[in-house]
């Protein structure tokens, strides 16, 4: 639904003035409408934007895709996107600005459809961790978590010797996969990633690494909690 | 005059570094970096002193960092400085009567009882890998004429086991491992090492060490 609500919309530039008033009504309605699933809130939004684009003297229904439009990309793109490539590049540009980890979860309807949720920051998020704040239960209650993957930063905390640290998928990723029944990707920024299955046993992740980088995996397996 | 300026020099140059508990706290104060909280440790540092045969008035300081208990050996030692554990080998290094009673061998019961107390080795272990390379090696010498006054110098290996074996805290580890060849990301595009290797390869500045008399 979102998609293609996203490529209908796509095409129209007119009324952006009028748009951005209708995106103000849009944050307002996050506030009220927080129990709203995505259509409601993309229909609400669009009202407002119709009504807007009538006060000006435009066509209603621009106006209101327009509102939608914007109030699509202003808020609810913050956290769902319906491309990976979108959801990856807001996760990836968060981490790089912030230094912590963010997650992108990935949903799945009934028809195949994939859905990308951006996690919000959750106050514990730090460095080596982020917590997945997932969206409302209203809003994915026809959707099935399929995926997860979430981006950090390469340099982790020197050692009191002076070694550098480097970021790295961990035996906690698999452990959230397998818990999940899901794949779960850590992306490190610059250095690689690490894909787990949610096999039945811990198994090493499949890796890909950036070319100045080969040979890290083997040198840094991921650790299970039993070889400490 | 000339006998007592040789009796002296033979004293202070000649004489073996005796490893002394506050040489040792003022080498680790001066040379790494404790800042307190890491509750619980993801590393435990790992410092190896040594003394070659043919140069016993030079002391050798190098460490690195461990993240197993698979990787603690007979030979290693536990030194707890203030709040800080820390894993000790001396190699051909004797330690006087004040370091040495402060050392806790492998063998002795309060050595598991001290990495439980940090709770090393029993949380899930964090996504982090430790960069061993480049290893730093400092020498420690005597100023000359001087018998509490020490001159540190350090020499840099990359890779980390490219240093001389008695340098090298650890060789082989428990899980994963270091490299014997120079690291990728100290190549540039045309095969030739880059800025980074000579910028890390540097060595530390000189560092005068004044020991109370």
């Amino acid at each position: 639904m979102i998609m293609n609500l996203k490529y209908d919309l796509i095409k129209i530039k007119e009324s952006k003035r009028w748009g951005c008033i209708s995106s103000l009504g849009g944050s307002a309605m996050i506030k009220y409408g927080a129990n709203m699933d995505i259509g409601a809130k993309v229909a609400v939004s669009s009202a407002i934007g119709g009504t807007a684009e009538a006060l000006g003297g435009g066509k209603f229904a621009n106006g209101a895709v327009t509102g939608a439009y914007v109030m699509m990309f202003n808020h609810l793109m913050h956290d769902w996107h319906p491309t990976r490539t979108g959801a990856a590049k807001l996760a990836k540009g968060k981490t790089s600005a912030t230094g912590n980890e963010t997650s992108v979860l990935v949903y799945e309807d009934d028809s195949g459809n994939d859905y990308y949720w951006v996690s919000p920051h959750d106050p514990r998020n730090g460095k080596l961790i982020s917590y997945w704040v997932e969206p409302p239960p209203a809003e994915t209650s026809d959707l099935t978590l399929v995926e997860e993957f979430h981006y950090s930063v390469k340099d982790g905390p020197r050692t009191a010797n002076g070694d550098p640290t480097l970021i790295m998928g961990s035996w906690e990723d698999w452990r959230r996969a397998f818990t999940e029944n899901i794949r779960v990707t850590h992306h490190t920024i610059g250095l690689g990633s690490w894909y787990f299955e949610p096999t039945k046993g811990f198994t090493q992740p499949r890796t890909i690494f950036y070319y100045e980088y080969r040979g890290f995996d083997k040198k840094n397996p991921v650790m299970p909690p039993w070889k400490r | 005059m000339t006998f007592f300026l040789f009796a002296l020099f033979c004293n202070t140059n000649y004489a073996q570094i005796k490893v002394t508990k506050s040489l040792v706290d003022s080498l680790i104060t001066k040379l790494y970096y404790f800042e307190g909280s890491n509750d619980p440790p993801f590393f435990l540092t790992l410092l190896n002193f040594a003394s070659l045969e043919s140069e016993e008035n030079t002391l050798y300081l190098s460490g690195t960092s461990i993240m197993t208990r698979y990787n603690i050996h007979e030979d290693m030692m536990i030194y707890v400085k203030g709040k800080e554990v820390l894993l000790m080998i001396l190699r051909n290094v004797t330690p006087d009567s004040s370091f040495r009673s402060r050392l806790i061998q492998y063998d002795d019961l309060r050595f598991g009882k001290t990495l439980d107390s940090i709770k090393f080795g029993i949380s899930a272990p964090p996504g982090l890998a430790v960069m061993r390379t480049p290893l730093t090696v400092y020498r420690i010498r005597r100023k000359l004429f001087r018998k509490n006054i020490f001159v540190i110098t350090s020499k840099k290996y990359i890779p980390y086991l490219s240093a001389p074996k008695e340098f090298i805290p650890l060789k082989k580890f428990a899980f994963g491992g270091e490299w014997d060849e120079i690291q990728g990301w100290y190549y540039n595009s045309y095969g030739d090492l880059n800025e980074r290797y000579y910028e890390d390869i540097k060595p530390r500045k000189k560092i005068i060490l004044k020991m109370p008399k």
